[in-house]
């Protein structure tokens, strides 16, 4: 399967073993026997594509259908991606080697919009052309699914068709449309009127999209009866949904390498800037039995030492108390120590904190994500500094020295105050440190990170216009110079620049296509990669284009402007985040959905209220 | 508590594996054998295993071995059972017993090696080191880098298989826990003079021997 030209090659290159496959809990079929073959693709290194949990639970559900053999990819490091020009080796998947150009259908995940590059590497090293209106029958179905495909019109005009919302049976489903129109011999463009009659399937060619003078969108028409809006799919009884308990496992260091169990899906918080937290409503708990069972059979199957409780907002799963009182008991006999990742800081008790440091101890980390209570308000974190400082207390308690503290900047309504208001958090944990007489051992460390603020879709903030880079840098030097006197605090911050792109691909429409083309042609790659980030390749080709970034990016987006998204659902409408952001104006809060329901819209996909609120 | 070996042969596709990668993969195989391995006591509890010698990357063996302790004494074959479907393509386990040697014994190992390419320039290679009484490498390790006279060092040198455009000769490398000579010097060398692709040779360890060259089993 590997010859001595590949081998002499993958010897020459960094980590070859990202690129060879055969790893424990990989399937391996016969091609003769399957009807169709399936490349997931991953856009990015082995290490975060390995990490994914999508892709783990997509591979094992395409796999357990007889038909259907899903094999996988992910985009060669530079060094690699080099080689392979040079010695004209197209990309091939892990599992078998066979070229990506032989598969029936290739599905990109779109979990992050500066990995769009990568998908035209990938695309480009399998010999696959890069437009969809370039392909036909004789080529691979390329498709994208992930949380981007929320708004991934900059990239719309590659891909055949885009998956919407959450890909279980979704997939297969795809997959079986796919392989009926394929034994009748149906051309491409029957084969995609057929997929775009799937709830959540979207062909973005049967979208016309229309642009005025100012370059705003005139008008979005759909052509052959293909939905308007296009609605999202979901799995409604969550609850009960059964999840991969072998998984494959890596070797070369993926980098969350720990066993990882789903418990909820979506989020109650409403936290204004966070995509994740709308795109993934409703809120749905897994039943606590099925996570520890599962769970047992996952770290049995695979040997991992760590399993990790993930989703958005881990402790806000009702059961959580119980199911940790059920795992520790078999975590503990077997050495596997439990992670919950996402703990928030205003329902972090000090019996969570006990049940998971039973075995390990390390750093801790907190997003108040604001330097203020009012800009706290205006984001909707709601969480107030006492809660921040009686996590920290409890972590100092519980032996923690370490703890690192995530932010943003650009946020709407933030003064320079509030800037201040960051180091003035950080001092205060520190005060706190030394003020308590049961302190650990040692000096206290408290780093922040602060990142750009990027507007997305489906947000409140959605409307916002992005801080332009002059004023971020200058937020930044301020605040360097507001912690320069404490040596105990440590601060971060991102490449506003980077910020930039993001929020112009975050946002952007179709016209954006020819440019980040452009760009990837010009030797744009791993644009989320500091060592590759090329900033100014960029910028040449949204001149080339005349595109200009801050019609994307800074501008503020009236309310009746038409959005590049807006022909597509979510769930959440545009009139709940019209009213959200004027909330956020305000400084008015919104509570949890748990304890009020401010009808964004979700639950129609559910067809039910998100929560029994009488028995709140 | 009881200390067990276990033989395994490094093929195919896990030669890409670094050292690094393969001590991972073994604790994670051990972990999922689910077999009662003995942890090091105190606050990060962990696998205690030591592996009896090195390899490089993209070497094929087929007598690498590793040690680590048992909480109860298991037959060869429950152990071997146990271990099953824990490993990737191209590990495979050959035995599982009490240790036999000690890694100080190493003094030797045996390789076997494949060179593709021209025939004339396979030829060449072999009659350079066959006629030259000097073979100098440069070694580079941590520390520093030195010229060395290795010819002196390899044993047996041997042509055991031509082929139409292979060849393929053994000979006996310094191996062991104080010195070690990668072969790979030998072909890098053979690629700066004569040209040959040293990353696409076949290398295979074959075994492992003791001071008078008897081999260790
Ligand atoms: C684990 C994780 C990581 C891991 C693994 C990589 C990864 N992307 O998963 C690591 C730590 C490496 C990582 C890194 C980063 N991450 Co991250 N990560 C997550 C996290 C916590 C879980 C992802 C997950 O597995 N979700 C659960 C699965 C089931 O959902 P899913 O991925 O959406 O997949 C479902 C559907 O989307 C669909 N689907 C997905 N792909 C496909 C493909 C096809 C073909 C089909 C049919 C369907 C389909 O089916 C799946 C099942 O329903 C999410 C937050 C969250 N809880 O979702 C953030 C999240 C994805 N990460 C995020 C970010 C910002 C990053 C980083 C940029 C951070 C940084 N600054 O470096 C990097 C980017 C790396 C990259 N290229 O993706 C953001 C992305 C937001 C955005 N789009 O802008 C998220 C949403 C967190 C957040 N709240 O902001 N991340
Ligand atoms: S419908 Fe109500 S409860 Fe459900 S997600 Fe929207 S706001 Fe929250």
């Amino acid at each position: 399967m590997i010859d001595n030209k590949l081998k002499s090659i993958l010897l020459s290159v960094q980590k070859p073993a990202r690129y060879t496959g055969g790893e424990p809990g990989c399937i391996i079929k016969n091609k003769d026997e399957v009807d169709v073959r399936f490349a997931f693709c991953f856009p990015d290194t082995y290490e975060i594509g390995m990490s994914h949990l999508g892709m783990k639970i997509l591979y094992d559900e395409l796999n357990k259908q007889d038909y259907i053999w899903c094999e996988r990819c992910f985009a060669p490091w530079t060094d690699m991606m080099a080689k392979m020009k040079e010695h004209n080796i197209p990309l091939y998947t892990l599992e078998s080697k066979t070229p990506l150009k032989e598969m029936d259908i290739i599905g990109f995940t779109l979990m992050y919009e500066l990995s769009y590059t990568n998908v035209l590497a990938m695309l480009d090293l399998a010999g696959i052309p890069f437009y969809a209106k370039d392909r036909d029958e004789s080529h691979p179905l390329v498709i994208a699914g992930g949380p981007c495909t929320c708004n991934a019109e900059p990239v719309a005009d590659f891909f055949d068709i885009m998956v919407l919302g959450e890909g279980e049976f979704l997939d297969v489903e795809v997959c079986r449309v796919y392989n009926e129109c394929k034994k009748q011999g149906l051309s491409k463009l029957e084969t995609l009127k057929a997929l775009s009659k799937i709830q959540g399937v979207y062909v973005p060619s049967f979208y016309d999209v229309k642009y005025k003078e100012d370059n705003t969108i005139e008008s979005v028409t759909p052509l052959y009866d293909a939905p308007i809006p296009c609605n999202k799919h979901i799995v409604k009884d969550f609850a009960h949904l059964p999840f991969p308990t072998d998984t494959v496992v890596p070797m070369a260091g993926a980098v969350h390498n720990r066993a990882m169990v789903e418990v909820l899906r979506g989020c109650i918080r409403g936290c204004r800037f966070c995509q994740a937290g709308f795109i993934y409503r409703p809120f749905r708990e897994r039943d606590k039995d099925l996570i520890n069972q599962g769970a047992i059979d996952l770290c049995k199957n695979t040997g991992y030492e760590e399993v990790s409780l993930t989703s958005l907002s881990t402790s806000d799963h009702s059961q959580l108390e119980d199911l940790l009182d059920d795992m520790v008991p078999w975590t503990q006999k077997e050495k596997v120590n439990i992670a919950l990742p996402s703990l928030r800081v205003d329902n972090f008790s000090e019996s969570l904190i006990e049940k998971t440091t039973k075995i390990r101890k390390s750093g801790l980390t907190l997003a108040p994500e604001a330097g203020t209570q009012r800009l706290r308000d205006i984001i909707n974190k709601n969480v107030t500094e006492e809660e921040i400082e009686k996590t920290a207390k409890i972590a100092f308690e519980g032996g923690y020295t370490h703890i690192k503290l995530y932010f943003m900047m650009g946020l709407p309504g933030e003064t320079m105050e509030d800037i201040k208001g960051i180091v003035d958090t950080a001092q205060k944990i520190i005060d706190i440190f030394w003020s308590m007489p049961n302190r650990p051992k040692g000096k206290p460390e408290v780093s922040i990170s602060v990142a750009t603020f990027i507007p997305k879709p489906f947000t409140p903030f959605q409307f916002f216009g992005q801080n332009d880079g002059e004023l971020i840098k200058e937020k930044q030097a301020y605040l360097l110079e507001c912690a320069k006197s404490n040596k105990r605090i440590k601060v971060s911050y991102n490449n506003p620049q980077e910020s930039l792109l993001e929020a112009v691909l975050a946002r952007g429409d179709r016209r954006l296509a020819p440019v980040i083309l452009d760009a990837y042609l010009n030797g744009c790659m791993f644009d989320s990669w500091y060592e590759c980030f090329n900033y100014d390749a960029w910028m040449a080709s949204f001149e080339k284009y005349g595109v200009d970034s801050r019609f994307y990016a800074n501008r503020f987006r009236p309310y009746d402007e038409i959005n590049p998204w807006d022909h597509i659902n979510y769930g959440v409408t545009k009139k709940f985040l019209v009213e959200d952001y004027e909330r956020s104006l305000q400084a008015i809060t919104s509570r949890p959905c748990n304890k009020q329901c401010y009808s964004c819209g979700a639950n129609k996909l559910l067809g039910r209220a998100c929560f029994e609120y009488s028995k709140n | 508590m009881s200390t067990v070996r276990i033989k395994f042969q490094k093929t195919g596709l896990s030669i890409f594996f670094s050292h690094l990668d393969l001590q991972k993969v073994m604790q994670r195989a051990l972990k999922m054998s689910g077999l009662p391995v003995w942890y090091s006591k105190g606050f990060n509890p962990h696998i205690y295993m030591t592996f009896t010698l090195p390899l490089s990357l993209g070497h094929e063996s087929l007598c690498e071995s590793f040690d680590f302790r048992l909480e109860e004494d298991l037959t060869e074959q429950q152990i071997l059972e146990a271990m099953e479907g824990t490993l990737p393509d191209g590990i495979i386990l050959t035995a599982a017993g009490a240790p036999d040697y000690d890694a100080s014994q190493i003094k030797y190992a045996l390789y076997k090696i494949k060179m593709y390419g021209d025939k004339a320039i396979l030829n060449d290679c072999i009659n350079d080191y066959q006629t030259n009484p000097e073979i100098i490498v440069t070694k580079v390790s941590k520390k520093k880098t030195t010229e060395i006279n290795i010819k002196e060092q390899i044993k047996d040198f041997k042509v055991v298989e031509e082929g139409k455009d292979t060849l393929t000769f053994t000979a006996l490398f310094p191996a062991g826990t104080t010195y070690n000579l990668n072969p790979s010097l030998l072909l890098e060398y053979f690629s700066n003079k004569f040209g040959i692709d040293a990353n696409g040779c076949d290398v295979l360890r074959v075994n492992l021997l003791d001071e008078s060259l008897n081999i260790l089993q």
